[in-house]
Formats: C-alpha cells, structure tokens, sequence
C-alpha cells in the first residue's frame, strides 16, 4: 500500500471530502447569503493561489524559516537543560524536594502570560519568542524525565544489582534506557507545546514568521493568507511530530 | 584459612519485621529462622503464601536487611545485592531494551569482562538454555518459556556462587513448567556445583529438584520441617516409595496450614 507521510492513500478520502466541501460551501452555498463572502471566508484555491504568490516571491520560505529556528532553538534549549534536571531530579531525592516548589509554582502559569516579559525584557524580534517558546516547553520535558525515571520498575532494578551494577552503572545501563520512553513522551509534548506558543508570540511581538503572517492578513483584508499561514503551521507541526516519532522508533526498536 | 567447609548460605535466628506506615502495624514475616545451605546443594524453600519465602530470598539476595539475626554467604555478612548471589525472578526481570545476547551479557558487562570472552560466554549460555538463534531477538519477541531461559542464562552466565531463583517457573502454563523443569536440570548439569537457592509454592517441583527441602509455615514464617532427597535426578515422583512418602507427608504439612 502507498503511503504518505506515514498515511495510507485511501485513509486520505475523508481529507479530501473535507476540502471539497470547503470548497461547495465557500464557492457556491456562503456567497448566496452573502455577497461579501469572499472577503471573510475565502476557497481552497485562493489560498492555493495566495501560498503560489508567497512561493514565488520568497517570502513563505523566509517567514517558515524564521518561525522553524526559533521553535528550533528554544525547543532545544530546553531539550538540554529539562533533560539533564529532570535526570538529577530522579536521581537525587534530597535535590528533586529542594526544586519541587520552584517547578510545581512555575508551571502551572500558562506560557502565553511571559509574553509581555519576554517582551519587556527582550523587545520585539527573535529572542522574546524563543524564550517564550523555551518556557512553553521546558516543563513538559522536565516533568516526564522526572517521571520516567520513577516508573523504572523497581524489579529492573534489582536485576542489575544482583548482577554486579554499582549506582553509577545502574543509572546509564538501567534507569537511562527505561526512562527514555517517558523522555521522548515529553519532548514530543514539548514540540507541541513550542509550535503552539510560537504562533501567539509572533502575533503579539514579531515583524517576521508564521503568525505575524497571521496577524498581516487582517491588516491586509486579506483571509486567503490567514488561512493559509494556519494551514502551514499545522501541516508543520504534524511534519515534526512524524519526526519525532521516526527518531522514537530508531532509538527504541525494542517498542 | 579454608573456608570449604563453610555453607554457602547460612541464617542465624533472623527475624523480619515490616512496618506499615499507614496502618501503624507492624508484621512479623520471618520468626526466628535458622538453616543453612551447603555449597552445591539445590535447597528448595516450600511454603504457602505469607510464609516468608521471598523474604529469606530478599534477605540472601541482599535487597533488604534483617530486622534480627544474621544472614551470611560463605560465612561473611551479606551487605547488600552482589552478582556473587544472581537472582532469577518469577517476573523473569529482562532488560526489554537489550536482545537476548545482551540481556545475557549483562552481568559480564558489569563485571568488566574483556569483550571476547564475554561474547565467547553468551554464545556458551545461548546455547545451553537452548536458544540458538535468538540471540537477536528482543524480550517482547519471545515467549513466557523462552524469556524464563533468558533469565536463567543471564544468571548462571555471571559465574556467582550462589544463583536464588523465586519461582522461577511460576508464572509459566503447566506443559511449560513441566517441560522446564527437566531444562532446569539439564541446564545445570552444565554448571559445576552451583548452589541454588530455589523458592516454589509447588510440592512436585520441590521433590523433583531439591536436595533439601525446607517446609515454612505462615504468619509468622517459621521453618517447620527439612527433608533430605539423596535420589539421583531426574526422578519419578510416582514410583519411587520414598518419594511418595514424604509428597504424603508434604501435602499434610501445607495444607493444614491454608
């Protein structure tokens, strides 16, 4: 069976149907009440149309890749420090009760309520966004390393003790490998968490990206680029999620 | 000094007490044990539930200490877990990341042994419990059997003195007990005078492996009986008058008791 981004072609009917009625509704049925209809609820081949324009001129591709790095960057920064935390968190009980109420106040704030610090802090442009995207993702990374490493079955550990393990044999031989699932839980959460902040930092302070693309769209009057910058950003948050998921399989093919 | 004379396992009036935090109550589970297990033999701990038997085993695998008493290996105190006491769990415990080879490996890995040997070493156990071709298999491709071989291989491939094994066979349907309990003999004709140190709830499989049986009874775990089996294995347990003997006598003490 041929498959598409790890979708069977048939499964793709229904997607499909969903764009041909978009387009029925928007082309035929919305414009008979409405004759205003173009400007608020545009077809699918205007935004084809629209993205066709944007390709042309370049400017898609800088506004992705502008977006892509600071999901990148952030993501990754946070990658590298939640996971070495949440590592020394497991490992140490005495260090996991010390950090527990600084994590478990900052937490629950939900990431979009540091925008107007990050841009007090950073101003508007790259690093307010990658630092919001940092917070929206480092708990979510932190927490499941933490829990991943309590999950280790008890039982896997005395195995490797009574196999010759000393502490630190047991924690890279033992506790890394059966945390790791629970890790790649959290980073793929993580990246979910960082796409979506990413768009509402753009719309809030950004001159560049996807969601300043967004934002542009209603200055312009233009719905084609709002849905079409909507549709990018799910289509690549999807596309991501697929890698994460690919980079899962390799490094655990014992699943 | 030598030492040879010295039993391999030895228990010295221990007592193990547990106490629920959130109840206040406190559980004798051992009261009072003593026995010890000469090197080489196959002793096997018989008992019902809640006699203590994976308790002792805790004890001599070092996992917990006792409350009383002394517990020793080769007449030194046990401190805690060494691969000198290798465990084979009921649950069989393999490493789901590492293959069969690997998982096999494992103690020699921690031991630090020269890659050649080791491999020299699995390849040896590989095919001594039987799993010629699986060596790269992963835990999930196998069966209940199969990973129950791998965890006796991984124990008996770290070379310890003592191998503790908490019925190891437990959770296996019975035409796979049955079948392993011959593996299990086979397989350790191939090991030279290993103790073990063998836990069941199973009075046919305490007579057809032990050398020693030791009976426990419940709340509080207490040793009630030992028997001695001199008979050459494998053994019949239906025709041999002795045997049968003291399957009589082992029914009468265990079920009084439940």
């Amino acid at each position: 069976m041929r498959r598409f981004l790890s979708v069977r072609v048939w499964d793709l009917t229904t997607t499909v149907l969903v764009v041909v009625l978009w387009e029925i509704v928007a082309d035929y049925i919305y414009p008979a009440f409405n004759a205003n209809s173009r400007n608020i609820f545009p077809p699918p081949w205007a935004v084809v149309q629209t993205a066709g324009n944007l390709i042309s001129n370049g400017e898609l591709f800088h506004h992705i890749g502008v977006s892509l790095l600071r999901v990148v960057v952030g993501f990754s920064a946070a990658a590298l420090i939640a996971i070495p935390l949440g590592l020394s968190m497991g490992a140490w009980p005495g260090w996991r009760r010390q950090m527990s109420v600084v994590v478990e106040v900052l937490r629950p704030i939900p990431p979009f309520a540091w925008i107007p610090i990050g841009l007090l802090w950073f101003g508007v442009g790259d690093t307010q966004s990658i630092f919001v995207i940092f917070i929206a993702s480092v708990f979510s990374i932190l927490l499941n390393t933490v829990a991943g490493i309590d999950a280790v079955e008890p039982i896997l550990r005395r195995s490797a003790l009574s196999l010759g393990a000393d502490r630190r044999k047991l924690f890279y031989h033992v506790i890394l490998p059966a945390a790791l699932p629970q890790i790649v839980v959290g980073l793929r959460i993580g990246l979910a968490f960082a796409w979506m902040v990413l768009v509402a930092s753009e719309l809030i302070g950004s001159t560049s990206g996807l969601g300043y693309l967004i934002l542009d769209s209603r200055n312009l009057g233009l719905p084609s680029l709002a849905f079409m910058g909507m549709l990018i950003i799910g289509l690549i948050g999807y596309i991501l999620d697929i890698g994460l998921r690919t980079l899962e399989r390799m490094l655990m093919p014992w699943r | 000094m030598d030492l040879s004379g010295t039993p391999a396992v030895e228990l010295r009036n221990v007592s193990k007490t547990f106490t629920s935090a959130k109840l206040g109550e406190t559980l004798l589970a051992l009261d009072n044990v003593s026995f010890s297990i000469q090197r080489g033999q196959f002793f096997v701990i018989l008992g019902p539930s809640g006699s203590g038997k994976t308790t002792i085993l805790n004890l001599v695998a070092g996992f917990e200490p006792p409350t009383h008493g002394q517990v020793l290996a080769m007449g030194k105190p046990i401190r805690g877990p060494s691969w000198q006491r290798a465990v084979v769990f009921q649950e069989h415990a393999l490493f789901p990341w590492l293959t069969v080879a690997d998982n096999i490996a494992f103690g020699l890995r921690m031991k630090e042994i020269p890659k050649r040997t080791r491999r020299d070493k699995v390849a040896e156990y590989i095919d001594v419990v039987g799993l010629s071709g699986f060596a790269d298999k992963y835990p999930k491709e196998l069966s209940g059997g199969m990973k129950q071989r791998v965890g006796i291989a991984r124990a008996l491939a770290v070379d310890s003195d003592i191998v503790i094994m908490d019925e190891p066979l437990g959770a296996l349907d019975a035409q796979t007990r049955a079948e392993m309990q011959g593996e299990l003999l086979r397989i350790l004709q191939h090991e030279k005078r290993k103790t073990v140190l063998f836990v069941t709830h199973s009075i046919e499989e305490a007579l057809k492996l032990g050398d020693e049986i030791l009976v426990m009874s419940a709340r509080p775990g207490r040793v009630k009986q030992v028997f001695h089996l001199s008979q050459a294995r494998p053994r019949s347990i239906l025709t041999d008058p002795e045997i049968l003997q003291m399957n009589v006598e082992l029914h009468r003490l265990l079920h009084r008791d439940t």
